[in-house]
């Protein structure tokens, strides 16, 4: 807008301009046409032109005829006003200019050689430019005037547009401030699925989802952690302070003593868990990739547990194979591994055979553990790797375990990018099942 | 520290308390404690159990956890309630949020206790909770013609009052709590001395005081009701002298 107005200011004043002289033009030609020569040689008005010089037409034309430097013939309003300095045309042509009375009045002024009656005069024609320059002035102060105003108005009414536009968004905003961790359950408000707001609300909402779904999760894993390390201390804790209010025998302190212990270390492998789970969990746990064999992981859990199988009764059956070479990290599948075969022990009935067999595929190798108990329905087979899970929790602590064994298998084996799931129907035992890529091999060792 | 006047555990019956608590070690530990304190302690490990028993004891107090395996401790309260049971219940849990603790007590538990737990809190909670239910309590007792009224402190027999020291009537009403049982002279100085030490000094005291109570109480009646056995200690109890 600001752009436009000189542009437009000057059009205007060019085209005023432009006319006027025109007009100039004009009445110089009317004018020389009504002029002629009288017997003694002066300039007159035509006599018998029906207009005279009174006339409303030319009140507003004013000329003077001069010759040389003497003025013969004037038309010109006002009596006193002092003489005009002449311009003197060159030849033929057409001199055009403004020039100012002493007063201050504004003259557009044509000049022109005419031949009045064989006379060579000067013919000058004059028009007060003043109403034009009001024109310009009043055009000038209108444009001043009207561009803030305008500017303003437009402003307002850009402000209330966007406003308008911009308020379902507005409405978004203070919908999502609304939401803290206390209400991931709200969702913000999509009335227009299909346009951009509503696409960026679809996603918003989708993201509280993801968000109240991962809370939940965690406000659930912080109380059943909670319960599970609160129990051995409260065992602790009343076992030692209800022996303190007896009076007790050696043999019976000792007992005491043995009990609280026991508690004392359950505490701390479960405290150790956490830890563990927590470490690796957050990324901090320094991998060490290497290429291993998976039949001496399967040795060393079978090793490492011979002794509680044997106390059940049970049997533990190695298949091995000596190609299944995979590139992991050696301590935390072994563990994972560990924990499998544990978790097989403990919830297998005595005398149950076990078994543990590496295998290799072109495509995947890893190791199975399969037993012959109960098995376990499937609804639960992807939940006992849940943290804390236990299917029967009347077995909560008789059994020794901590809850967090298949936990963690599942989140050593998974942050390498191996896979572990559970195979199982009821009465037909459990598989559990460990895989990762098949690595290049070199000849076995 | 205030002690607690014996009056509170003048009540002539033994409080009996059930605790529903699925960790062996805790429960056990909690029943061996309560009972030295006097109380009448038995253990359910699992809601079921709890409320079989409570369907076939009458039991004073449940000492009642939160987490248990198959019916939890709130489903076992709801149940409690809803068959109009009027044991006090203290709920223990280690779930300390503020919800639960609302709900726990709005399901109808009077009182709860965040594990782990000091046990002489448990402790002087199951008391405050005796204090409530004692109101019912049916303060008057009779064994034989002896009669006692622990809300006046009164005895009678055959009729006749008979007039005791503090002391002694305190040690009656022990002896009356465990009618029938065998009570050491450990247990008189837990429970009527309050003495918790092994305190040789004691024993001298409480036989002097048990000579003179089994005078008042005993003497000149066709039955005794006092008896000791050697090496042992006391029994109250209705028996034809030989």
């Amino acid at each position: 807008m600001l752009g436009m107005t000189p542009v437009v200011y000057f059009l205007i004043d060019g085209r005023l301009h432009v006319e006027l002289d025109r007009q100039l033009r004009i009445d110089w030609s009317l004018i020389e046409a009504h002029l002629e020569l009288d017997p003694a040689g002066r300039v007159l008005w035509n006599k018998s032109s029906p207009a005279t010089l009174s006339s409303p037409g030319y009140a507003e034309t004013w000329f003077e005829v001069w010759s040389g430097s003497e003025l013969l013939l004037s038309h010109f309003p006002t009596v006193d006003q002092p003489i005009r300095p002449l311009r003197s045309p060159k030849g033929e042509t057409l001199a055009v200019y403004s020039v100012e009375t002493s007063l201050g009045t504004p003259l557009r002024t044509l000049e022109r050689i005419a031949h009045i009656g064989g006379r060579k005069v000067t013919l000058r024609v004059l028009r007060d430019e003043s109403g034009l320059h009001r024109t310009l002035r009043e055009i000038l102060i209108g444009l001043a005037l009207g561009i803030p105003f305008t500017a303003v108005l437009a402003a307002f009414g850009g402000y209330l547009m966007a406003g308008r536009m911009l308020s379902p968004v507005s409405v978004m905003v203070k919908h999502a401030r609304d939401i803290t961790l206390d209400s991931l359950d709200q969702r913000l408000p999509n009335p227009n699925p299909n346009d951009e707001l509503g696409q960026l609300a679809a996603v918003f909402n989708e993201t509280l989802q993801r968000l109240e779904q991962s809370f939940e999760l965690l406000k659930r894993f912080t109380a059943d952690a909670s319960h599970e390390l609160r129990t051995p201390l409260t065992a602790l804790r009343t076992v030692g302070e209800v022996a303190l209010r007896e009076e007790a025998d050696a043999d019976s302190l000792r007992e005491t003593i043995g009990s609280i212990l026991e508690e004392a270390q359950h505490l701390g492998d479960l405290i150790d868990s956490l830890l563990l789970l927590a470490r690796v969990e957050s990324g901090r746990f320094p991998f060490h990739i290497e290429s291993v064999r998976l039949d001496e992981i399967a040795a060393e859990a079978c090793e490492r547990l011979g002794l509680l199988a044997m106390e059940k009764g049970q049997e533990i059956v190695i298949v091995p194979n000596y190609q299944a070479v995979v590139s992991i990290d050696r301590k935390l599948t072994q563990q994972a591994v560990t924990n499998i075969l544990d978790n097989a022990i403990r919830h297998s009935q005595p005398g149950a055979k076990i078994l543990v067999r590496s295998f290799r595929t072109e495509v995947a190798s890893g190791i199975e553990i399969s037993d012959n108990g109960p098995g376990i329905a499937l609804e639960y087979a992807r939940q006992v790797f849940e943290r804390f899970f236990r299917i029967d929790r009347a077995r909560s602590r008789t059994d020794g375990g901590t809850g967090l064994g298949l936990a963690i298998a599942k989140l050593f084996i998974e942050q390498q990018g191996g896979t572990i799931r559970l195979e199982s129907l009821p009465g037909q035992g459990c598989t559990f099942g460990v895989s990762f890529r098949t690595s290049k091999i070199t000849s076995p060792a | 520290m205030c002690l607690v006047s014996a009056v509170e555990n003048a009540i002539l019956d033994r409080v009996k308390i059930l605790i529903i608590e699925d960790d062996g070690k805790t429960a056990q530990a909690i029943r061996r404690g309560l009972e030295s304190e006097g109380y009448e302690a038995a253990v359910a490990r699992t809601g079921e159990e709890g409320l079989s028993q409570l369907n076939s004891h009458a039991v004073d107090m449940v000492v009642l956890d939160w987490m248990l395996p198959g019916r939890d401790g709130i489903e076992v309260l709801r149940l409690l309630r809803a068959r109009g049971n009027k044991p006090a219940v203290l709920l223990l849990t280690a779930r300390d949020a503020v919800e639960d603790r609302v709900t726990g007590l709005d399901c109808g538990a009077d009182d709860y206790l965040v594990k782990p737990f000091a046990f002489a809190e448990l402790l002087a909670r199951v008391r405050a909770l005796s204090r409530r239910t004692n109101q019912e309590a049916d303060l008057r007792k009779q064994i034989g013609d002896l009669i006692i009224d622990a809300h006046s402190r009164r005895i009678w027999r055959a009729g006749k009052e008979i007039i005791l020291t503090l002391r002694e009537f305190d040690l009656l009403v022990c002896l009356v709590r465990y009618e029938g049982q065998i009570v050491t002279r450990q247990m008189l100085a837990r429970e009527v001395w309050r003495e918790t030490n092994r305190a040789t000094p004691l024993d001298n005291v409480i036989d002097v005081h048990l000579a003179h109570l089994r005078k008042k109480v005993d003497d000149g009646q066709p039955t005794k009701l006092i008896h000791t056995l050697r090496g042992v200690g006391f029994r109250l109890r209705e028996e034809t002298s030989t």
